[in-house]
């Protein structure tokens, strides 16, 4: 599904990632842990299309075709999703407006058929269930007055709506309490099939006792230093970062 | 104060706009009126670039143009084309000023007619105004006594409209008073003048809508008297859709009267050189003042908001949001006064302008300006200027949006913060869709 192939990226002429090698396959759930500032969000957000970050060295291969080419909604189009860590906040457009019309692009684009409004309300009311959301959230404009957890949640309803290949979730159980955390992790879970895939941004092991990842990447001042299972993620709960650091400097 | 000038402009523009026949009026009280701002136009200029308020744009394509006094101009109207202007909400309500003439023909007040306590109608050459809205005329309008566009409408107005609410009386449904400008091949001068009066703890809607739809060239110099009570309430919405050749010079000033609440949306979108000016005058103890309002202009379009929020009493509230969307070559500006005086203790204030250029050549120039004399007073004021947000175009074009989708939609939703602020569903929803048109030709 997603080959990355010693991707270095900067912003503002800053360094970031500095040559990260990963493979996701269908199927597969990766957890990308790491301390802050180690670029964790920036891979999510490189691979995302964000256009405040040059890609400076490297490949990206989504099912087989390369992607650094790709504009942001092409990328989404393609199947491919970025919940951000920082959900924009849209106001004056409607939650049930701006899905609508998501969904309508990348449908399209698929070769499947649109949805006018009475048609899509009824589809979005099914996929509500999966982030236990309310209805008249959709009437409000885009994250306006949604308490973070709201937002984060928005985010995998957005996810549950677009139906992605592969989904990046950037940092997605920060600032959320232990019920918002089983809520969004339950959504996420639900949504997981044989033919897609996440990528699971996280600096704390805890979203991982509900959402169980396959494989386990430590990044450290960009790139990624350590693979492993979900026990390494255990082991990073345990002992921090700072190991892995000083494992990371003396290699 | 004034300059001499050398080739007397603003003489021979007032005489060309208000033509050689003087309108008149078979109401003395009316014709009074005119004579004195006739008299008063001999001693004022037309503002220039030295003046304050006038410093920002350029009167002299309007000058320059050999206007005739509208009533010189054979207009063709059909009912098609003020049904397609109707809000549905006003009718049996409404007012049809056809180039400033009135329409009995056009207009349908069967609804207001029956509704106990309220008067509306026209006034003017034939007409005279009752008694309570007799003496309130060109008495509400002294912030502008000395202004020559408010006094070229005293001298120059053919038909008004006027509406009288009795006190404890609320008006059912919407008033709209529309004035719709023909195309003709004269460039002719209107000037539309409103008389608002609403008794002590009365209620109503109204909607005063300019339509000019062509491209031909004609002046609309308005002016709008509002007179509130103890305890009334106006919900006052402006729609400007003049033709995109014409020009919109429009002053409205409001007397607050204590408890009193004065609601208003202005929404400039057509003419060529577009100038709104509102005086609040909160001259009384908890007056609630909102002048909201939104410029969405292209092309070589110029909108111009003056506003002047007076508390001159205490406990007075107000706000004020106004927004701009500027393409093309467009110039808005936006200068809101807000004064709080000696007196006017605990006031609460807010202003907010934002605009929104979408194109390199695209021009505004904003001055918020707040003269603060009371000490317990809560002033919040911002203003920014921006282009689109990158955070939210990326965000919607990871959403699969394209570009030009994104950009649409995110003008859209700028605009539609003043929009829905409309009490009027149906104006609501018509605004939203000019908007969404407008904004998706805008690229």
């Amino acid at each position: 599904m997603l080959e990355v192939k010693n991707l270095h990226a900067s912003v503002e002429g800053i360094r970031i990632l500095k040559g990260i090698n990963l493979t996701v396959n269908a199927g597969e759930i990766h957890a990308i842990m790491g301390p802050n500032g180690s670029g964790k969000s920036t891979l999510a957000k490189v691979l995302a299309g964000h256009p405040a970050y040059q890609v400076t060295k490297g490949e990206v291969l989504y099912k087989g075709e390369s992607l650094l080419e790709e504009e942001p909604e092409d990328r989404a189009r393609k199947g491919i999703f970025l919940a951000f860590q920082y959900p924009i906040e849209v106001p004056g457009v409607t939650n049930a407006a701006f899905l609508r019309q998501s969904y309508n692009s990348v449908v399209e684009a698929r070769g499947g058929e649109r949805l006018d409004p009475l048609e899509f309300d009824d589809y979005v009311r099914e996929k509500l269930k999966v982030v236990e959301m309310s209805p008249e959230k959709l009437d409000r404009s885009v994250n306006v007055g949604f308490s973070g957890g709201e937002k984060k949640r928005n985010e995998i309803l957005q996810m549950a709506v677009l139906d992605p290949s592969l989904a990046l979730l950037d940092e997605t159980d920060s600032g959320l309490d232990i019920d918002a955390l089983r809520t969004v992790a339950h959504g996420i879970n639900s949504l997981q099939r044989d033919d897609n895939a996440v990528v699971l941004v996280t600096h704390y092991q805890r979203l991982l006792n509900y959402i169980e990842p396959d494989f386990v990447h430590v990044m450290v001042n960009g790139q990624i230093v350590k693979s492993g299972t979900k026990e390494l993620a255990l082991e990073l709960e345990e002992r921090g970062y700072d190991w892995i650091i000083d494992e990371s400097k003396a290699s | 104060m004034a300059a001499i000038e050398k080739d007397n402009t603003s003489q021979v523009f007032a005489d060309a706009v208000l033509g050689t026949r003087a309108a008149t009026s078979v109401d003395p009280a009316q014709a009074a009126l005119k004579q004195q701002a006739q008299d008063r136009l001999t001693q004022l200029k037309l503002p220039g670039v030295k003046d304050e308020d006038w410093r920002f744009v350029r009167l002299r394509p309007l000058t320059n143009i050999a206007f005739v006094p509208a009533h010189q101009v054979k207009a063709t109207v059909t009912a098609k084309m003020v049904a397609h202007y109707a809000i549905a909400e006003a009718d049996g309500q409404r007012l049809v000023f056809i180039n400033g003439q009135y329409s009995a023909e056009f207009s349908d007040l069967s609804r207001l007619k029956a509704q106990p306590g309220v008067q509306g109608g026209a006034f003017g050459q034939d007409a005279a105004l009752p008694g309570a809205a007799a003496e309130k005329l060109g008495k509400v309008a002294h912030y502008y006594a000395d202004d020559y566009f408010a006094n070229l409408n005293s001298a120059g107005f053919g038909d008004g409209a006027y509406l009288l609410v009795e006190k404890d009386t609320s008006v059912e449904g919407v008033i709209q008073v529309l004035y719709l400008s023909t195309e003709s091949a004269d460039a002719f001068a209107v000037h539309p003048r409103n008389l608002f009066v609403l008794g002590r703890g009365s209620k109503a809607n109204v909607v005063e809508d300019y339509i000019g739809p062509h491209g031909g060239v004609y002046f609309n110099n308005v002016l709008s008297e509002i007179d509130l009570s103890e305890s009334a309430t106006l919900h006052h919405t402006r729609v400007q859709r003049d033709g995109r050749a014409a020009y919109h010079i429009a002053r409205t000033t409001i007397d607050l009267a204590r408890g009193s609440t004065y609601n208003s949306t202005n929404i400039s979108l057509g003419a060529l050189f577009s100038r709104y000016d509102v005086y609040g005058n909160g001259d009384a103890e908890q007056i609630d003042c909102t002048l909201d309002g939104l410029a969405l202009i292209d092309g070589k379009q110029v909108s111009d908001t003056h506003t002047v929020m007076d508390h001159r009493k205490a406990h007075g509230e107000s706000h004020q949001l106004h927004k701009m969307i500027v393409d093309d070559e467009a110039h808005a500006v936006f200068n809101g006064k807000v004064f709080v005086r000696p007196q006017a203790q605990i006031i609460d204030a807010y202003q907010l302008n934002r605009t929104l250029l979408l194109a390199p050549k695209a021009k505004v120039n904003a001055k918020p300006q707040l003269e603060i004399f009371a000490d317990d007073v809560k002033c919040t004021h911002g203003a920014t200027i921006g282009q689109l947000e990158e955070d939210q175009l990326f965000y919607l074009k990871s959403r699969g949006l394209s570009e030009a989708e994104a950009r649409d939609l995110l003008v859209y939703a700028f605009a539609a913060e003043v929009i829905e602020l409309i009490p009027i569903e149906s104006l609501k929803h018509s605004l939203e869709e000019i908007v969404s048109q407008r904004t998706s030709k805008i690229d």
